[in-house]
Parts: structure tokens; sequence; C-alpha cells
């Protein structure tokens, strides 16, 4: 009788522990999915339309057919003038993981004016039709209290900023630093991408970038650029062999609000212990998902100090 | 002051005209021990058949005593010896029997309370939990006694898993309940990312909690009140008591001081283990602690008086020690002071003082979180009266003025930033009549009436509140409460997060308007007998202006809250059976609950259809006790996957936009949580053994926490699909002694 009871038990126990079926798929939802992202600074402009698909349980990577989608009208609205997008396709494996030639509109003669309304407007293959609007960002000017010369001889650090008309919008920056070995003879370009600051981490330095943000301006911290300069000639080669380049590149991108929302809920966190049973999914896009944005990118020059320069022992070159 | 003079005049006359033939029995009930006050006893005149309950600061009074006679009095509590006393009551005169009952010994713990059917007759109680210091010593520990988790046995009170101390009653959101201590609000009781309630048991003497229908004393939330009496402190001796579980060390220190008596507690964690077994094994590096202080003098000025003086401080700092994570931190500071006064007259009144402040800021470093910032100010002066008449009716009037001053900054994912700062002030006025003169009739009418100015669209409001009881039979009662509630501030909440670092107060923006409830209950309850009792409640609940967090918010400049709706019901039932040895009680509720926003109809997180608890208590004698609890409910409501899309990631913005990122899958969610979890169900179980030793006495528990292991999930991630279970099979000890 015993034996019988504590046999019960534990099957009931067993059983009460055991885990049921559950499979967090629902009914399926047919979506379109559009992407395009206008730039302000070329001609040639391009957009991807896609429809959602089911999958085998929660791995989306069983689905090997291909989603994409051909065949649809897409008109960009201009103020009074209207773009139409060609579909085409392309062979690039690093774009489709399905193995088949990714499918994509574009048009090569259309460039969206700054601080302008444009909308889209996707009529699909099954008469469903989706849009979406934009504002393409302003310009930036770079402020006249901004330092044009790095490092400033009288200050630890150098200011940048610039100003804008738009509103919610943010700014992603990035100063490349040109360089070239002399080896045998033969110039070797490299380039390094300047951080704002070092952080030390268990011991180790490790650079710190300028993220996106709405911030419009940023510091060159002179300890910084000594570290980075210093960093160049780690090769070992003679130091005159180091040829540096007076000036550096500033490239400022202004992310239009859609792209800079976008960009946000992509990839930054409200924290890291938070648990949230959705995740952030920005689309402007209207009876569809996706995205439809434009950003303006913008390059300057600073100049790099001669004497700077050369008291590293490197040598100065302007091309 | 003129017009609170006038009306304490004013009611003392009403006493003294009203009270010509008989005489009044009034006292404190109290340990013998430390002599802190025994809150929801009873004191019964076995000759009269009446009595009455003790209230939250163990102070009763018996109205209406034939005088001129002798009456054996019998003052009972549970897990105290019953004591009778001969009591000669004179004509016109209050009697004050101070009565301090002997706790019953470590083998034999009584739970007799005698006449309990007798003198809650007419109470208008419906919806009250009352829960005292014995109540809480009884309860499983599991990882850390809670009183919160405590609550969330009682039917109509739902959570969203072992996970979260946070509580959710009758369909109401948790931004909806008040939390006092002794009258201050709390406004952030959670540690440790909401795991446990910052409320360290030991400073409890009692709890009162309200799941609907309260009446008019209490305002400013929509759906239960949660109102928590400190201890005083030992009056008789100094004494301190000692515990430690696998997460805290806490202390205990209590003593007498001139005319009065002192209570210091402080809680620390110590381990950040165990927290690994509620978050998934995540790493959370939280140290956290809490502490509180109260000080009780006699009035200096005015005989039976008292004076309580009170602080209570909490933070939790949750640092990663890594620039490239962020920091957070959450603190209460709660400063206060009570005037209790017993007059030579039926009259009792509590001046309150109290300032409440909440800080939580995440600082976030390096990392990519976001930087988010809430601070509260609120300072609060109460001030309470309640009459009892000759005829049993109660008069009870009071006011509250409070100023609140919040500042918020955020941002939320779309980087859309909300920096709002409020301050203004809160008056409100209530007034409430208990009719309890027929045995078997009661009821208490009132209403709230409110100036607010930070909420431009409804500055000035009333509540109307009337609660019922009809007892045709000595053992059968009927009653029903309806009320109107009002929500002057609300939280910018995310209902999508299940665990939430961050729940900042703010005042209802102007372009809102507060939220308002309404309650309809009703009740019957049923005594077998005397220690057996049953209650049924069902319940009504519409809300209005229902604040939710406006999802769609990509600047600054849009709303950061909009407008819904919201309505649950639903019937509860328990039942409570003391049949020494064993105590068994039985919790069960059948509910529905819906919010609506922006035109879509949902059930929110925390709807379950079917909620049991079963809790048995068995004193096994030798100062050993067992107990066990098994709680079933059905699945709760998730969003569930519709499908997938190759959605676009970016990870450089200086190339051209089809070159700057990636596409992967991600997943299409489904209309708002249509789906359910499977059921949940769990058996915790647990031994204490109590024992002297010298003059110490220990008190050792070993809980085991999902005695069967079963996988309830908690939630599945979006991006992998990967279920996490709530709490394992989990053996926990505590280990507590008091010198």
């Amino acid at each position: 009788m015993k034996k019988i009871i504590i046999i019960s038990v534990l099957s009931l126990v067993y059983f009460l522990g055991c885990e049921e079926n559950f499979s967090p798929v629902g009914e399926p939802k047919d979506k379109f999915i559009f992407y395009s992202v206008l730039s302000a600074d070329t001609n040639y402009q391009s957009a991807v339309i896609s429809r959602s698909y089911v999958a085998d349980g929660i791995d989306p990577y069983s689905n090997t057919i291909d989603p994409s989608l051909e065949g649809a009208d897409v008109r960009i609205w201009d103020g009074f003038n209207i773009y139409f997008m060609k579909d085409s396709t392309v062979e690039n494996s690093n774009l489709s993981r399905y193995g088949t030639p990714l499918k994509y509109y574009y048009i090569k003669d259309y460039r969206p004016i700054y601080n302008s309304n444009i909308s889209v407007e996707v009529l699909l293959p099954n008469g469903k039709r989706i849009r979406s609007e934009s504002k393409i960002p302003d310009s930036v000017s770079i402020a006249s209290t901004s330092d044009r010369v790095i490092p400033p001889s009288n200050k630890s650090a150098a200011s940048i900023n610039w100003t804008t008309n738009d509103k919610n919008v943010w700014f992603a920056t990035k100063l490349t630093l040109t360089y070239y070995e002399i080896i045998n003879g033969v110039r070797v370009s490299h380039q390094k991408v300047l951080p704002i600051d070092f952080i030390s981490v268990d011991g180790n330095e490790l650079p710190i970038y300028p993220r996106p943000s709405s911030q419009s301006g940023f510091l060159i911290k002179r300890l910084v650029l000594d570290k980075i300069m210093n960093s160049i000639s780690e090769s070992g080669l003679e130091k005159q062999n180091y040829w540096i380049r007076n000036r550096v590149k500033l490239e400022i991108v202004v992310l239009d609000q859609n792209l800079t929302s976008y960009y946000q809920s992509n990839n930054d966190v409200l924290d890291g212990f938070s648990v949230r049973l959705n995740q952030s999914d920005y689309s402007n896009i209207e009876n569809g998902l996706g995205l439809f944005a434009s950003y303006v990118k913008q390059q300057l020059e600073l100049r790099l100090r001669s004497d700077y320069i050369e008291s590293f022992g490197y040598t100065e070159t302007s091309f | 002051m003129k017009k609170f003079l006038f009306l304490v005049f004013l009611l003392y006359s009403f006493a003294s005209l009203n009270a010509q033939q008989y005489g009044k029995l009034r006292g404190f009930l109290t340990d013998s021990t430390s002599s802190e006050a025994l809150a929801f006893g009873n004191v019964f005149i076995e000759e009269l058949n009446i009595g009455a309950s003790t209230n939250n600061r163990g102070y009763y009074i018996i109205n209406n005593v034939p005088a001129n006679k002798t009456y054996k009095v019998l003052f009972s509590y549970i897990g105290y010896e019953t004591k009778t006393l001969s009591v000669f009551i004179g004509t016109n005169k209050i009697t004050q029997i101070d009565v301090g009952l002997i706790p019953s010994g470590i083998e034999l713990q009584t739970i007799e309370k005698i006449g309990e059917k007798v003198i809650e007759r007419n109470a208008t109680d419906l919806g009250l939990e009352r829960i005292s210091i014995k109540n809480l010593e009884t309860l499983p520990k599991g990882v850390e006694t809670d009183v919160f988790r405590s609550l969330q046995s009682i039917p109509g009170v739902q959570t969203t898993g072992d996970v979260s101390a946070r509580y959710y009653v009758r369909g109401g959101g948790s931004n909806q309940n008040l939390v006092l201590m002794n009258g201050a609000t709390i406004y952030n009781p959670f540690h440790a990312l909401g795991l446990f309630s910052v409320i360290d048991p030991e400073m409890i003497n009692t709890v009162e909690f309200y799941k609907g229908g309260f009446s008019a004393e209490y305002g400013g939330r929509l759906s239960s009140v949660m109102d928590i009496i400190t201890k005083d402190g030992n009056k008789n001796q100094i004494s301190a008591t000692g515990a430690s579980s696998f997460l805290t060390g806490k202390i205990l220190v209590e003593g007498p001081i001139p005319t009065g008596s002192f209570m210091v507690t402080a809680r620390k964690s110590y381990s950040k283990e165990i927290l690994k077994k509620f978050l998934n094994d995540q790493n959370v590096p939280i140290d956290f602690y809490d502490a509180s202080a109260k000080i009780n003098i006699e009035n200096p000025f005015i005989p039976n008086g008292r004076f309580h003086f009170f602080g209570f401080l909490s933070r939790d700092d949750l640092k990663n020690n890594n620039p490239f994570k962020e920091d957070f931190y959450w603190e209460n500071n709660i400063f206060g002071f009570q005037w209790v006064q017993v007059y030579d007259s039926p009259l009792f009144t509590t001046l309150g003082l109290s300032l409440s402040q909440f800080k939580g800021a995440v600082t976030p470093n390096l990392s990519n979180a976001k930087p988010r910032s809430n601070e509260i100010k609120d300072f609060t002066m109460s001030l309470d009266f309640n009459y009892l008449f000759d005829s049993k009716d109660e008069l009870g009037l009071g006011f509250t003025f409070k100023t609140f001053n919040s500042e918020l900054y955020t941002e939320n994912l779309q980087g859309a930033v909300s920096d709002i700062s409020t301050f203004g002030g809160h008056f409100s006025v209530y007034g409430k009549y208990k009719l309890l003169r027929w045995d078997s009739f009661g009821a208490d009418i009132g209403t709230r009436f409110n100036v607010t100015s930070f909420t431009p669209d409804a500055q000035f409001s009333f509540e109307p509140r009337i609660s019922l009881t009809y007892r045709p039979w000595a053992v059968f009662s009927i009653k029903g409460a309806f009320g109107i509630y009002q929500q002057e501030i609300t939280t910018v909440t995310d209902e999508n997060e299940v665990i939430s670092l961050f729940e900042p107060w703010i005042a209802t923006p102007e372009y809102l308007s507060p939220s308002r409830a309404t309650h309809y209950v009703i009740g019957f309850d049923y005594y077998l007998t005397e220690n057996i009792s049953f209650e049924v409640e069902g319940y009504f609940k519409k809300i209005e202006n229902l604040h939710a967090i406006n999802e769609n918010k990509s600047t600054t400049a849009d709303p950061d809250l909009i407008s819904g709706k919201g309505e649950s019901y639903g019937w509860e039932f328990s039942s409570k059976m003391n049949l020494d040895p064993i105590r068994f009680t039985t919790g069960y509720s059948l509910s529905w609950s819906y919010k609506e926003v922006e035109g879509w109809t949902y059930y929110p997180k925390y709807d379950s259809r079917h909620n049991l608890n079963l809790s048995l208590e068995y004193n096994l004698g030798a100062g050993f006790t067992a107990s066990a609890i098994w709680n079933y409910r059905t699945g709760l409501p998730f969003t569930e996957l519709s499908g997938f899309y190759d959605k676009y990631f970016i990870n450089d913005l200086f190339t051209n936009w089809e070159n700057l990122g990636y596409f992967q899958p991600f997943t299409i969610l489904g209309d708002r949580n249509l789906g359910r979890l499977p059921d949940y169900h769990r058996l915790d179980l647990s031994l204490s053994k109590a024992m002297q030793i010298g003059f110490a006495k220990f008190t050792l528990d070993f809980s085991i926490v999902n005695v069967y292991n079963r996988n309830n999930i908690f939630y599945f991630k979006r991006d992998t699909g990967e279920k996490v279970n709530m709490l394992p099979f989990m053996p926990t000890a505590t280990i507590k002694v008091e010198i």
C-alpha cells in the first residue's frame, strides 16, 4: 500500500511539474513592409518592399521563400512633382538570405530638396495602398564660435558646434584623420576615426566614439588627440615616415524625425533590466510596416596645426 | 482653529446631553509583554451579548451600557489567552479599562476570538481585510516575509507572477493602489525591481486592506487602500529581534522611554544569488536597505493623548561598476508626526503631518539606456474626528491638505523627451455618518469634496460613498457598497513591462481629466459556527479617463498619456475555518477585466478568469507549525506572434542606406493580449519551530517554494521565442531571534 501511495504521489508531482505544450504563435497577419531612406545628397534613391511571412513555429529562419515583392507602383510626391520608382533585382547574396536576387525599386534622377515635405504612395500588386511622409532635414551651419583649427593652442579642447532650423532631429558625427606610412618609398594610406574620449575599464583604455544624439556639437580634447597621434607610430617606423594629412574630415549626418525615431527604437533601450513583453517597433508606414525617411550628409574639414603634427616628429602633408 | 474648538465643544456637549442613564466602557487592548496595541481584538460583555472590536490602535469603546451593574467582560485576541474581568459601570461615567493580554505559550497557539459574530454583526466592512502581527507571523515565509505577497492570496487581488510583488485589485492597475504608512503615502513601495515590498514586517502592527467600496476617509486612488500602522515599541523593557534570510539581515530594537516608547528597524540585503532565481538567472547588482523609527510619548498637555514621531527610509542601488552600463537608484524618505487624542467624551481625533519624498533616476553612463529621473515631494496635513454617539452611531469628519511637487525627465524609445514639472495643492474634506444603532442593520454614508489646483479639468469634485449591512439572522448578512473615487496623480507606466525599473509619478496633465472610478459591491457572509465562516462578494467597477501611456509619442510635443476606459467585474468566495489546531482558508475569484484605449478593447495583463488559493496551517505542538499554500489560476493574457517580417537594422549612418545596415527577421505581434498563457499553479510548504533557549526565543523556518517544480511561464521573449519561467523549486530558510 505504501508503495502505491509513494508511486501515486511521485506520479502526481511529475505530472503537475510538467510543462504544458504551449505555442506563442497565433493567427497569422498579412502585412506589407516598405523601406526607403532618401538622401538629399545624391540623385539615386531606392526602396524595398516585402510582405510578412509565417514560419515553422517560432524559428523565422525556417522560412526559405523570399518575401520581397515586385510589380508595385511606387510614387514619390515632392510638391507638385511626381517621381516613379522602377523595380529591378540585384544579385547580392549579402542582402538576400534566401539565395535569390534581391528585388528593389530605384530612381536615378531625383534629389530631394533640403527642408521640403515629401510623401510616398505605393500601390501593391494586390491593389492595397500604403503611404507615408517625410520632411527632408535642413542643412546645418557651423557656428561662428566653433573652432576650425585643432587642437586650439589656448585651451584643452576644441569646440565644434553647428545650428539648424529643424527640431526633433538627431545628428551623427564622424571625425576622420588620414595619414600615410612610407614603407620602402611606397605610400600606404590609413585612416583613423577619432574618438571623443578614452575610458579605462579593467585596466584597458577603450575609445569612446560619438553616438548619434540631439546635441549639435561636441568637444575634441587635446589629450585624446595626443593619444591618437602617439598611437600612429606604434607600427615602429621612423617618425618622419609617417605623413599626417593636415585636414581632418568632419562628417555630420542629419537624420530626419522618422529616421531619428527609428534609429533610437532599434538601437537604444530604456534600461537593461526592465522586462518588456514587446520590443519597440517604430514604423511610419500607413497600412503597413517599415520606414520612409530621409537624411542629409554634410562634410567639412578642420585644420590640424602644423606645429602640432611636427611636435610628434611626423611629417605634415596636405594631400 | 476657532472652528475646530467649536466643533470639539459641540460634540462634547452633545455627548453630555445624551449620556444620562448609561455608562461607557473604553480602553486599550495591548500585549502584556510589550504593551503593543492589539488591533482588531474583541471586547465582549457576556451578560448583554454586546461588544466592540478594537481599532487599529487597540482602542475600543462600548456605549450605552446599562449603569450601576457589574459585568463580566471578556477580552480576546488570536494567539493570546482570553482575559475575563468583572467591571462595574457607573452612571454617566466613562469607565476606562486598559487590558494587557498574555501571549499563548509557544506550545499552545490559541486561535480563540470571543464574540466575533456578535460584535461584527452590523459592521460596514465590505471589501476590508485586516492583517495583524499574528497573521503575518503565521504566513509561510518563502524567501522573505512580505505583506504585499500575503495580500495575493486574498480573492480579488491578482499578480502577474511569482517574480513581482506588484498587485492588481479587482481589475485596477497597480498605480491605483494607495499604500499608507501611519497616514503618509509611500509612492514606490518596492525593492529590487518590484520583487519585494519595502515594508519590513517587523515594523508592522496592523494592516487594513480595502479592496473596494472603501469609505469617505480614504481618497486619491481608484482601486485599493493599504493602511499600515507601525509598532509603537515595547513600553516595558528594552528588547531586540534579529532575523536573517537568504536575502536580507534585519534587526528591530524597541524599548521604553519616559512616558512612552521607541522602535527602530533596519533591513539590508546581503546576497544577490537568490535574486537570480527571480530574474531568469540574470545577475542584477542590486543592493537595498530600509529603516524605520518611531517615538511615542504621552501628550504632556492633555491626558489620554499620544504623540507619535516616525520616519522611514528606503533605498535601492543598482550599480554595474561598468561605464558602458547604466546605474539606477530609487529611494523613499518619509517623516511624520501624529497626535492621537481620546477625550473625556466618546471623541477620538487624529492630527497628522507628513512629508513623503520619492526620488529615482536612471543614469545611462556610456550605455544606450535612456536618461530618466523622477522626484516627488508630498507634504500632507490631515485632521480626523471620530465621535461615537450613545445610540452607537458614529460621526466621522476630517480634512486633508496636500501639496504635491513632481519633477519628471524621461526619454522614450523613439527619443521623445518628457520634461514635466508640477506643483500644486489638493484640499479635501470628508464627512460620514455610520448608522449602527440597530443590531441587524448598519450603514456608512459619506462623501469627499476635493479642491485640486494641479488638475485644471477637475478642480472641484465630489465622491459620494455608501456602505450597507443587513443581518436578518445572526449567522447571515447581506452587504452592499457604492462609491465614486477620483485619482489626481498617475504614473507614466508602460503596461508592456512585466518588470519595471522605473514607474514615475506625475500629476494628471492639463490635457486630461483625472481618472474616476465607480464601485458597486455586494456581499454575503455566513457563519456556520463561531469558527467557520463563508463570504461571497460580487463587484462591478467602471473607470473613466483611465490613463495609458502614449505608445505613439515620437516628439516632445506629443502627449505622454492618453485617455481610455476600464471595466471589471467578478465574484469572490472565501472561507475561513479555525478548528484548533488546524486553520484552513479558501479564496476563489471569478473575474473579468477590460481596458479600452484608442478604440481597442483588450484584457489587461493581470486579467485571470479563475483564481484559487488554498491555505492550510497546522499547529503540531511543541512549537512546531506546518503550513501549505496552493495557488491556481487560469492563464494570463499575452500578445501572440502573428508572423515575421524582415526588418531593417542600421549599423552605419555614413554610407548609402542600402549599405548602412542589414535585414533580419522580426516578429509581428497579433492583437493585444488575445492569447492566454498556460494555467499557473504552485504549492509552497513551510515548517516553523519556535523555541525558548534561556532568555532568547528562536524561530526557525524552513520553506520550499514550488514543491513540485511546476514550470509556470512568466513570459516569452519576443525576439527569440524563449520561454522564461517563474520561480523553480526553491528551498529557503529564515532564522529569527528575539531577546
